[in-house]
């Protein structure tokens, strides 16, 4: 009986979120050891960037993370921009803060509605997030000019002022968005099946996760306080009153639980800073020609899923030499062995979900 | 070549064998077509749940949806995996097909419209419900796959979690009815519907029926987003429409059991007819796909759980009170 | 085991029913469209009257999709083909972002319905497009 029979859930499957391929060997129906095999989207960005000037890096940086471009964008620019001791003007600097936010509350909807289908909920749970997600999206196409790839933070601040009516429009958006939440907690939390599915599974301790090198709401689930906005502060994110998020127990629940409570604060914070937001310049002058003095940088912002770095060494000329991203997925990926150990196939893909691996960031 | 005289004629309609053989025939045709037109329903209904349409372009309200989906199934390629047994491999989605229809021989539509009166129906039935794991075992192991063996044998871990509490919730029913014989059953019911008596026992059967036709929370044995489609996937083309065609008839099949058990069959305010039987059938069916909308997957420990130590201690009790009710 | 009805089953069911009333939000394309902003980033449009052939356009372009051939012309250089690889461009804007001039030469549309069926027929000469008034 205690056979173990190796299962290939392969690069093709209806629930591993991109193109992941697990390698299970199981025991009846207990997971007794699981191998993740990646790089089936691996496209060779750091290589591309070697071979690009510093402006053209930009777009590409968007089909790193393609569900939350934004937070690609302002972590490269920020890098590059602390290599040239540029200063930004601050209207930009509240225009980039409106713009991670309302794209952290986008990205955390797309997982919650994917952890819906992957338990059993075929659309529902991912008709009602995505609905959101799209006037979201709409908000994005009237200020960028695109719905997914937004090339929208440039290097000295962004590419172009709010147009009229952006902000009435997010204002009532977020009121909306609130009544939403509601909807949705009462889908999760209020539904049995669903608490009994993801309470107890996949419990990570605090002391495993910061050994182990999770970020992002897999950290603050576990019940680490810790969150670069706080930590290291960039952008002008201590103007504003907000408390970080943490869950109690280090299981999938209290992860998805993460999500739900980022999303209210990224919407206070939203609101704070459109009250806020002064008059002025949103973009430096830059020369069309950027050329960095020598030297190298690494700076990191937090993403909708962790900790995303970017380490550029840039020899004076106008490529960077070398330029080398930390993935909050690839990283917060690592930790499946671990937590897989003696589970069902069932809770495997319930893990899988709630550490929201997105692939175009895992592979590069 | 056939004597013309009426007299021949009338003499087949009481040949057992002909109306055996027209029955079956009949029993084929209109199920067939109700599930048709049933999985057209689900998918649109489902759809205006999740707050979208459902098919809307084959057709006018994507009525000829299914036979479009049935007709690309039928030009598709019929594989045969290298190291499956052959034999149970096609042999699965024929008695699938057929044994989902086999129950519908001894249910009545009407007091007199029936194919096989059994005096024990009911008992009949239940047993005939309970062959249906066999295809699905069958389909389970003959590919000699490994996603398709997970999905045969939770269906098996499935099957001993229901099979006990459905039979001792029908006891229930028996008690009060006093006969085994479906059409007392629902003559049985002319002073209320045996909802009422027994609202313990509907509840324990609807959950058990559920599970027998592995519908969501339980469908477990084709957990599309684990096991790629579980029990069936190895099977393309014709199997694979017969394979679904036979689990949806058996959901099929467990509604209008509900409706005759618990909601009075075909008896209707003013008058009796089968069209009360369709209709109790199809509500209860959209209460079936609503639920499918809104719950996820329960997970299999907690299914084999749930069926044993709940629904069996709660299936007694329902018993108990079926037994007090007919003293006093 | 706890079990209550309401959480188990009435919850879910109660926050589904609701949406059986109302208005489904899908467009039915090519019905129905959706709408599109103002700054929305399609194919390109390309005013060879303004371009004064600096190629920055063609040099900081990503995805190298646009190739201009010029001649100097007494000490003005005119363009004589700015072809436009449509199939490679991802419509970042970066050429209209580099574009030096006043008013700029490079503008984007908000065409998005570019599908074709051959690779070649995706290659566009964009001086002679807006020489046939498109």
């Amino acid at each position: 009986m205690s056979e173990r029979v190796l299962l290939n859930l392969g690069p093709q499957h209806p629930s591993t979120h991109g193109v992941l391929r697990l390698v299970v060997e199981l025991e009846g129906e207990r997971v007794v050891n699981v191998t993740p095999v990646i790089g089936y989207l691996h496209r060779g960005f750091e290589k591309i960037a070697e071979n690009r000037r510093y402006i053209q890096i930009t777009p590409l940086t968007d089909k790193l993370d393609y569900v939350s471009s934004m937070a690609n964008n302002m972590a490269y620019v920020k890098a590059v921009e602390e290599l040239l001791g540029l200063e930004v003007p601050e209207r930009a600097e509240y225009i980039r803060v409106i713009v991670l936010e309302l794209q952290r509350i986008a990205s955390h909807l797309l997982a919650l509605g994917s952890i819906g289908n992957d338990l059993g909920m075929p659309f529902t749970l991912m008709m009602y997030t995505f609905r959101e997600r799209e006037t979201i999206l709409d908000l994005f196409e009237s200020l960028s000019g695109a719905r997914l790839g937004y090339n929208y933070i440039t290097i000295g601040g962004v590419m172009d002022d709010l147009p009229l009516g952006f902000t009435d429009f997010t204002l009532s958006f977020l009121r909306e968005l609130r009544q939403k939440i509601e909807e949705y907690e009462d889908l999760v939390y209020d539904n049995e099946i669903f608490v009994k599915r993801t309470e107890g599974i996949g419990v990570l301790s605090p002391k495993d996760a910061i050994n182990l090198g999770a970020t992002g709401p897999v950290l603050r689930g576990s019940g680490v306080r810790r969150d670069i906005r706080k930590e290291d502060p960039y952008s002008i994110y201590h103007y504003f009153d907000w408390r970080i998020v943490t869950g109690k127990r280090g299981d999938c629940l209290s992860r998805i639980s993460v999500w739900i409570n980022e999303m209210k604060m990224s919407a206070d914070i939203v609101e704070q800073a459109i009250e806020n937001i002064p008059p002025g310049l949103f973009r430096a002058k830059v020369s069309r020609v950027v050329r960095p003095p020598e030297g190298e940088v690494y700076s990191r912002i937090e993403s909708p899923r962790g900790e995303l770095g970017f380490h550029i060494i840039g020899d004076g000329s106008t490529h960077p030499y070398r330029l080398k991203i930390r993935s909050p997925a690839f990283c917060n990926l690592s930790i499946l062995p671990h937590l897989a150990k003696g589970v069902f196939i069932a809770d495997l893909i319930a893990i899988l979900g709630t550490l929201d691996p997105v692939f175009g960031e895992v592979d590069r | 070549m056939f004597p013309l005289n009426l007299e021949f004629y009338l003499s087949l309609l009481e040949n057992p064998l002909f109306r055996g053989l027209a029955g079956a025939l009949g029993v084929i045709t209109v199920i067939s077509l109700a599930v048709l037109i049933l999985i057209w329903a689900e998918r649109k209904f489902v759809a205006r749940l999740q707050h979208r349409y459902g098919p809307n372009r084959a057709g006018k309200y994507g009525i000829l949806q299914t036979l479009a989906d049935g007709l690309k199934l039928f030009l598709k390629e019929d594989i045969l995996p290298e190291k499956a047994e052959k034999y149970a491999y096609t042999l699965a989605p024929i008695l699938c097909f057929s044994l989902a229809m086999l129950p519908f021989v001894a249910v009545p539509v009407e007091r007199n419209i029936v194919v096989a009166n059994l005096n024990a129906g009911i008992l009949f039935i239940l047993a005939v419900a309970s062959l249906s794991i066999i295809p699905v075992i069958m389909a389970g192991w003959s590919p000699n796959n490994k996603y398709n063996l997970i999905g045969g044998i939770r269906s098996a871990a499935l099957m001993i979690s229901y099979e006990i509490p459905a039979g001792l919730a029908v006891i229930g029913v028996l008690v009060l009815s006093g006969s085994l014989n479906m059409i007392d059953i629902v003559e049985a019911q002319r002073d209320g519907w045996f909802i009422l008596p027994q609202f313990l026992g509907f509840i324990i059967f609807i959950t058990v029926s559920f599970m027998e036709s592995a519908r969501p929370p339980f469908d477990l044995p084709e957990a599309e987003s684990e096991i790629v489609q579980g029990w069936t996937t190895e099977y393309s083309s014709v199997k694979f429409a017969l394979l679904m065609l036979g689990e949806y008839t058996h959901a099929v099949f467990t509604s209008v059991l509900i409706a005759i058990l618990y909601f009075g069959g075909w008896m209707g305010p003013l008058f009796d007819s089968p069209f009360w039987l369709a209709l109790k059938t199809l509500v209860i069916m959209l209460f079936l796909m609503w639920v499918r909308a809104s719950v996820v997957r329960i997970r299999i420990d907690q299914m084999v759980s749930f069926g044993w130590k709940f629904l069996i201690p709660l299936s007694l009790l329902n018993i108990l009170i079926a037994g007090a009710i007919k003293v006093f | 085991m706890k079990i209550s009805a309401k959480t188990i089953i009435l919850e879910p069911l109660a926050v589904t029913i609701r949406y059986l009333f109302k208005k489904p939000v899908t467009v039915q394309y090519p019905e129905e469209k959706l709408e599109i902003s103002e700054r929305f980033r399609g194919f390109l449009s390309y005013n060879y009257e303004v371009c004064t052939a600096c190629l920055s356009c063609e040099r900081n372009c990503p995805n190298q999709c646009i190739k201009i051939k010029s001649r100097k012309e007494n000490k003005k250089r005119i363009v004589e083909e700015f072809l436009y690889f449509a199939g490679r461009c991802m419509f970042c804007g970066i050429c209209h972002d580099v574009c030096p001039t006043k008013p700029k030469s490079i503008h984007l549309t908000k065409n998005y319905e570019l599908a074709d069926t051959s690779r070649e027929s995706l290659v566009f000469d964009l001086k002679k497009f807006y020489y046939r008034g498109d």
